[in-house]
């Protein structure tokens, strides 16, 4: 009796310091997702095996690592969400979650993190989903190479692909998220990274920052989206070597900037957008060795965006270059490459030595009088804009590249 | 062969046919003279349909020229600026007009081989010199062995040889039964090709006969002087 | 084979050996080509295209279309002596003229196209609306050429007419259509604006281009209603109608002044 009792002590014991490994599946013992979760010590591994389960609002409390094997599906049958993640440490791999439910009143998602940190959540595939990923004030999260795709119809009644509420040190790498309102969705988060995702066809934008600081994003490629990005009430972004292509519509913009102070776009590529750039209240920003490329219009300034600098971008094929809604101008351009600008480089310095004027009078026109957009590529309008750049009058004087670069960069 | 009555016409109220009745009998060789600005370049126009006719009727062969272009089928002319594509060669210029009339297929090439315009069958239009294209004109005009020849300046700018020997062709197609309608300045070119002849003044015809009868009333062998009278004579505006 | 047919057959053999045709083929394939060295985009390409087809593009239609007239009235004189209607006659020329003209583009445009542009099946519907304008420019400023020159006798008032009209149509009517969104600002002029510019040749064909190369799209709220009218099925057929309708109208004026005409 003594040794069964030392035996079940040292069980015990090892139970509780070494993690140990529970199977679900059809024809395991454990049949069930939330059972194994409910039975598990904090540390345990958990391995779901192929197969479909039809389980929802599965709270995790204690830090396990759940894993999929060969991508077993779990499907919340249109009703709330699917992990509700309430511990640190949680771990979940390779699951394919599927509809969980729409709806007003409760935010749902097929994976919800929630005051918690150091949790990762890779390689799995949400389908159909309301919110995909949802995180509020979470800390040192990863969310790696997911799949995230829905079938948003309109914003009010969809949600977003990945969601971030005061979060704080969120790595976002190498997702894809479609179908939803916006693709990535950030608010009062800050110091996160955002790297190597795709997000395309998202309602709304492909990428969204409201209120969050210090945050970077590189190498993504937003798509095909509502508007690509917007950057909104942030300061000190990173905007490095991202796609912005095809954000096209009555509204739309490849990157939206809004009250943005001391940010840096960088070597981002701006094409087939209706506006590359959208800027407005922004300021002390370095916008630099961007190509944009068949754009409606490269950029549009609002005239209350001030100090920031635009040089060594590449502006070819697009409709306007730069649109602006006053005359007076406060931030600098120069070095930049225009395939317009007309002038010549007699001191062979590489730069021409006439400014270049990038506010075309059509654009100022089209700017005031829309429909005026018929007569596009003209000669009329060719012979006005031919006019203004001899005599300006109407443009901004101080709109202007004074060292314009004669070759395109690359 | 041709019978026009009371055509008149008007260009910009300047009257330049003041009703004109004429009669060329089929056979013969009329020569329509008079100087320049007095109507006979309107009357061939009107004869070959390219002026229409503010009023009377032209008949051409029977037929009255306003009820369709096939009355042209009998009609051989030669205009006195050549007209084909500068870029065509002779030979396509000349497959076109065959192309066209597909009514004769036993082409007259007697004056063609005459002129050696085989030799220039592969040359380009442009590159012909005025004499060539006179020839080449004149060739077409026998062409498609016509009834009806009509001849603007026939030789003005040919060589004295191709005008001998398209006198002798002319000579021989009307010996054949062709009727000859032309107009010329050269009087002695008159004299020695026409039979009938027409003077025209002010949009008038201020005499039409043979050329012998007109010798005869005027007292003079030479229809140059003859017709030099008739233009000192002073006549009432338009009577004959 | 219709006498038509015949005389356009040789017309077309004539105007093929012309110069320029042989000047539209190095222009137009020169400038293609040099327009992809300097801008790998084929809708730049094609928008540059564009904008020679609407600017010099019918001037020049117009001052060859006049002197070629002026310089065939010996071949047009001897042919209406000839068993040939008249209507045949002018029609069977001009196609002659126009055919040989508008091959010499396509071929022109198309062949730097081949060579230099990854021709993706995007951009066909834009390379295929720039060809259609250069066929119809060419049509149309031919007709009105023709038109002109048969109206009037004179050689110098003929070019003088060109000139004018040129002027009226590439220029003018856009200064015209600025006038009415500038003055009209506060109605919605996008319809009314796309009926006013269907008046214009130039104008139509320019935008029926635009439409298809996939700039309106990039053009926000306006853009989108010219788009959406013109790619829609309706307004294809309606815009290719209209640019039909222009080109028979001055060949028909042509032919009517051709009939009653003294040579």
């Amino acid at each position: 009796m003594r040794l069964i009792s030392l035996f079940s002590l040292i069980l015990l014991f090892s139970i509780s310091t070494l993690a140990s490994t529970i199977k679900v599946g059809k024809s395991e013992k454990i049949k069930s997702i939330t059972t194994a979760v409910s039975m598990a010590k904090p540390g345990d591994t958990i391995l779901v095996l192929k197969g479909e389960y039809l389980e929802r609002d599965i709270k995790i409390q204690k830090p396990l690592i759940i894993t999929g094997v060969n991508l077993p599906v779990i499907n919340a049958g249109g009703k709330g969400s699917i992990f509700f993640v309430r511990s640190n440490g949680v771990k979940i791999f390779g699951f394919r979650l599927i509809n969980s439910e729409v709806g007003y009143k409760f935010e749902n998602a097929a994976i919800r993190l929630e005051e918690v940190s150091n949790c990762t959540v890779e390689n799995n595939d949400l389908y159909n989903n309301f919110f995909g990923i949802y995180l509020q004030k979470t800390t040192s999260i990863k969310v790696v190479n997911n799949v995230i795709h829905s079938f948003a119809k309109s914003e009010t009644n969809s949600g977003n692909g990945i969601h971030l509420w005061n979060c704080d040190s969120i790595q976002i790498i190498g997702n894809k998220i479609s179908g939803h309102r916006d693709g990535i969705y950030l608010e009062f988060s800050k110091n996160n990274l955002i790297q190597g995702n795709s997000a395309k066809n998202n309602i709304r934008y492909g990428l969204h920052f409201m209120f969050s600081d210090n945050c970077s994003y590189f190498k993504n490629r937003f798509s095909e989206n509502g508007a690509g990005v917007a950057v909104m009430y942030s300061s000190k972004i990173e905007m490095v070597e991202n796609l912005f292509f095809n954000n096209k519509g009555p509204a739309s913009y490849g990157l939206l900037l809004k009250d943005i102070n001391q940010s840096h776009v960088s070597k981002n590529t701006f094409s087939g957008n209706t506006k590359g750039i959208y800027m407005e209240a922004s300021g002390r920003s370095l916008i630099e060795k961007n190509i944009f490329v068949k754009n409606g219009w490269a950029i549009d300034l609002m005239a209350n965006s001030m100090d920031n600098q635009f040089t060594g971008n590449s502006f070819y094929s697009n409709n306007f270059d730069v649109a602006t809604n006053s005359k007076q101008n406060f931030n600098t351009f120069t070095e930049n490459y225009w395939d317009n600008y007309a002038g010549y480089d007699l001191n062979k310095d590489g730069f021409g030595d006439v400014p270049y004027h990038p506010v075309s009078l059509f654009s100022v026109i089209v700017t005031e009088y829309k429909p005026s957009l018929i007569l596009m590529r003209g000669l009329f309008t060719k012979l006005l804009d031919l006019a203004e750049r001899v005599f300006p009058s109407l443009t901004p004087k101080q709109l202007i590249d004074e060292k314009p670069v004669m070759r395109r960069i690359v | 062969m041709i019978t026009i009555t009371g055509l008149k016409k008007t260009y910009k109220h300047h009257q330049v046919l003041k009703s004109i009745d004429i009669e060329i009998h089929s056979g013969s060789v009329t020569a329509i003279v008079g100087p320049n600005g007095s109507g006979k370049t309107t009357l061939l126009k009107s004869i070959l349909g390219l002026v229409i006719p503010e009023s009377g009727s032209i008949s051409v062969g029977g037929s009255t020229i306003k009820s369709s272009d096939q009355y042209r089928k009998q009609i051989g002319y030669l205009p006195q600026n050549h007209g084909f594509p500068a870029n065509l060669k002779v030979k396509e210029s000349i497959k076109l007009l065959q192309d066209l009339r597909t009514d004769v297929k036993d082409y007259d090439l007697e004056l063609y081989e005459a002129f050696g315009l085989e030799e220039y069958k592969n040359k380009q239009i442009k590159h012909l010199s005025g004499g060539t294209l006179q020839k080449l004109s004149a060739a077409i005009a026998f062409m498609f062995r016509p009834t009806l020849l009509i001849l603007d300046e026939p030789t003005s700018s040919l060589d004295p040889s191709a005008s001998i020997l398209l006198k002798d062709k002319i000579r021989k197609v009307n010996n054949e039964g062709v009727t000859v309608l032309l107009t010329s300045h050269i009087m002695p070119e008159v004299d020695e090709l026409a039979d009938e002849v027409i003077f025209m003044l002010e949009g008038c015809v201020r005499y039409k006969g043979s050329v012998t009868e007109l010798k005869n009333i005027q007292e003079t062998p030479s229809l140059e002087k003859a017709v030099a009278n008739i233009i000192k004579m002073e006549f009432s505006p338009c009577l004959i | 084979m219709s006498d038509m047919i015949k005389i356009f057959k040789y017309q077309t053999r004539d105007v093929m050996r012309s110069r320029l045709v042989i000047f539209y083929l190095l222009f137009f394939s020169l400038f293609t080509s040099l327009l992809f060295y300097f801008n790998s985009e084929t809708s730049g390409v094609i928008a540059n295209i564009l904008s020679i087809n609407v600017s010099f593009m019918p001037l020049l239609t117009l001052l060859y279309g006049t002197t070629f007239y002026y310089n065939s009235k010996g071949y047009i004189l001897f042919m209406l002596t000839q068993p040939v209607k008249r209507a045949n006659l002018v029609t069977g020329i001009w196609l002659g003229v126009a055919l040989p003209l508008v091959f010499s583009q396509l071929i022109g445009i198309t062949v730097p196209f081949l060579i230099f542009s990854n021709l993706d099946v995007e951009s066909l519907p834009a390379i295929g609306a720039l060809l259609s304008s250069s066929f119809f420019i060419t049509l149309i400023f031919l007709a009105l050429a023709f038109f002109i020159a048969i109206l009037q006798d004179d050689k110098a008032k003929g070019f003088g007419l060109s000139i004018t009209i040129w002027f009226l149509l590439a220029l003018l009517y856009d200064g015209f259509i600025l006038g009415i969104s500038v003055f009209f600002a506060d109605y919605p002029l996008e319809l009314p604006l796309l009926i006013i510019s269907s008046f214009n040749p130039i104008d139509l064909a320019r935008i029926f281009c635009l439409i298809h190369l996939d700039a309106s799209a990039l053009m926000g709220y306006t853009g989108a209603i010219f788009q959406d009218y013109f790619q829609s099925i309706t307004g294809s057929v309606v815009s290719l109608t209209a640019l039909t309708l222009w080109t028979l109208m001055p060949l028909s004026g042509a032919l009517y002044k051709f009939k009653k005409k003294d040579f």
